[in-house]
């Protein structure tokens, strides 16, 4: 079966490469993590992910403006993005995930299950 | 004439003004002597000068007695405005200490969450990797329960410091209370808590935000809980209340909002637990002061529920019950717009 790629787009290396690392070992993804928002369109059009979780709050371009340009990108916006940041309180949203708009926001710190089942949610 | 002289000079020195105009009849110096004549009119002018002397030491006396009661009640007004100034003052230090509170705790909260994160994640991958390692599995096991106590007390900052908003809306209190039981009412169960009830069958709506309301109520109910933990009764009583001069001065409500005689809905939520310790009194709504044990309380509930009801205009008074018999939270939303028969 083909494994699903899923895009890391936070500042925190740290926070990435947990993600990661507890993706990979569940052996159905590929996971590429990106550390700098500005790499995030170009990395994301070579890459071609199924689903981005994207941070917030980043130096430079913040979240928002990062999924703007996903959105105004034929090739990306299709792509479904899920914000994970520090900036919602888990009692704001469901453990695995709210819509508040359009996204879907998952509140730090993420639990490996709630982050498995908002990808089955989205890309399942 | 010497008998004339000598009376006098008695109702002089007497006192008794006026009752020596015989004296100066003795001015007449063709029917006196003149050394009597002389004599007489001396005596006569220094009794004026003595009599008029005793008017003006009484008008003193009045003049004094009167400045000195207008001071006593220049005093009495002074240390009313002192004793107001003081509660004014602390309500400042405290609103002050509560802002700046609430600006730490939006700015730790969101610091603190990216390493929380990283930890969390951490431990969900080394729990993965650690199949059939029982100790080093319990160690992963701890390290996550540590994770979700910290990320209880960091959710408590991010809703201390997100209490400035109200969706208010007129709503029901006693639907919210009962809202708020059924959200505890396992709780309550487990620890042998009993409820009873004595509501008014219907009170006036009161505008409410009443998801934030609905924080207030599981607060008080969970520290009544935690106050009784072998077990007890949870006394909840709503009412129309009048607020009179005494109850504004034993309770020391200090704002403007409530007068006597104004109309209030009043909140009782009452428990028969152990009651509030004489040194816990004044520090109950500061933000970290918790008097239960280390991971239990986060120390900032009473100062959501404080803030949440002063965004809604209402009070609330933590006390002992009058029959020492355990502690009570009353809470007083003035009724607007309230009619008599509404």
């Amino acid at each position: 079966m083909m494994k699903k790629k899923i895009m890391l787009v936070d500042d925190e290396a740290p926070i990435t490469r947990m993600m990661r690392r507890n993706l990979e070992a569940t052996g159905r993804f590929d996971v590429l993590d990106v550390n700098n928002p500005m790499l995030a369109l170009e990395t994301a059009r070579r890459f071609e992910p199924d689903l981005v979780f994207l941070d917030v709050m980043m130096p430079g371009k913040d979240g928002g403006d990062v999924a703007a340009d996903f959105a105004d990108d034929p090739q990306l916006s299709k792509i479904p993005i899920v914000f994970l940041t520090a900036i919602v309180s888990k009692k704001e949203v469901e453990p695995a995930g709210s819509t508040i708009g359009q996204h879907t926001f998952l509140a730090k710190p993420v639990r490996l299950e709630d982050l498995l089942t908002c990808i089955n949610d989205h890309i399942g | 004439m010497l008998e004339q002289l000598g009376l006098a000079v008695e109702a002089l020195s007497m006192g008794r003004y006026g009752e020596y105009d015989q004296v100066f009849d003795m001015t007449n110096s063709e029917q006196y002597p003149p050394v009597v004549a002389r004599f007489a009119e001396a005596f006569g002018m220094m009794a004026m000068k003595v009599e008029a002397r005793e008017v003006r030491l009484e008008q003193m006396i009045d003049d004094l007695t009167r400045a000195r009661d207008e001071l006593a009640v220049s005093n009495d007004r002074l240390q009313q405005s002192l004793k107001e100034l003081q509660q004014a003052q602390m309500q400042l230090i405290q609103q002050a200490k509560l802002e700046s509170v609430g600006r730490l705790a939006a700015g730790v909260a969101h610091e603190v969450k990216n390493p929380l994160a990283v930890i969390q994640l951490g431990v969900d991958f080394l729990e993965s990797q650690l199949t059939g390692n029982t100790p080093c599995l319990e160690t992963v096991i701890d390290m996550a329960d540590a994770v979700q106590r910290a990320d209880t007390v960091i959710k408590g900052l991010l809703d201390f410091s997100r209490s400035e908003q109200l969706d208010l809306r007129p709503s029901d209190i006693l639907t919210v209370i009962d809202d708020s039981l059924l959200l505890v009412r396992h709780e309550l169960n487990s620890r042998h808590i009993t409820v009873e009830s004595a509501k008014a069958s219907s009170l006036p709506e009161l505008q409410l935000d009443r998801n934030k309301l609905k924080q207030v109520f599981i607060n008080l109910f969970m520290n009544a809980a935690h106050a009784m933990p072998d077990g007890g009764t949870l006394t909840i009583t709503a009412s129309i209340h009048t607020l009179t001069d005494e109850e504004l001065s034993i309770s020391g409500i200090c704002n403007d909002t409530f007068e006597a005689g104004n109309r209030v809905v009043m909140i009782k939520v009452a428990d028969t637990g152990t009651g509030i310790g004489e040194e816990a009194v004044t520090k109950l709504f500061d933000p970290f002061f918790t008097t239960k044990p280390v991971g239990i309380g986060t120390g900032l509930g009473l100062s959501i529920t404080r803030k949440i009801l002063e965004l809604h205009r209402a009070v609330i008074l933590l006390r002992n019950r009058s029959d020492r018999q355990g502690a009570e939270a009353v809470m007083l939303y003035k009724m607007i717009n309230y009619k008599e028969g509404e």
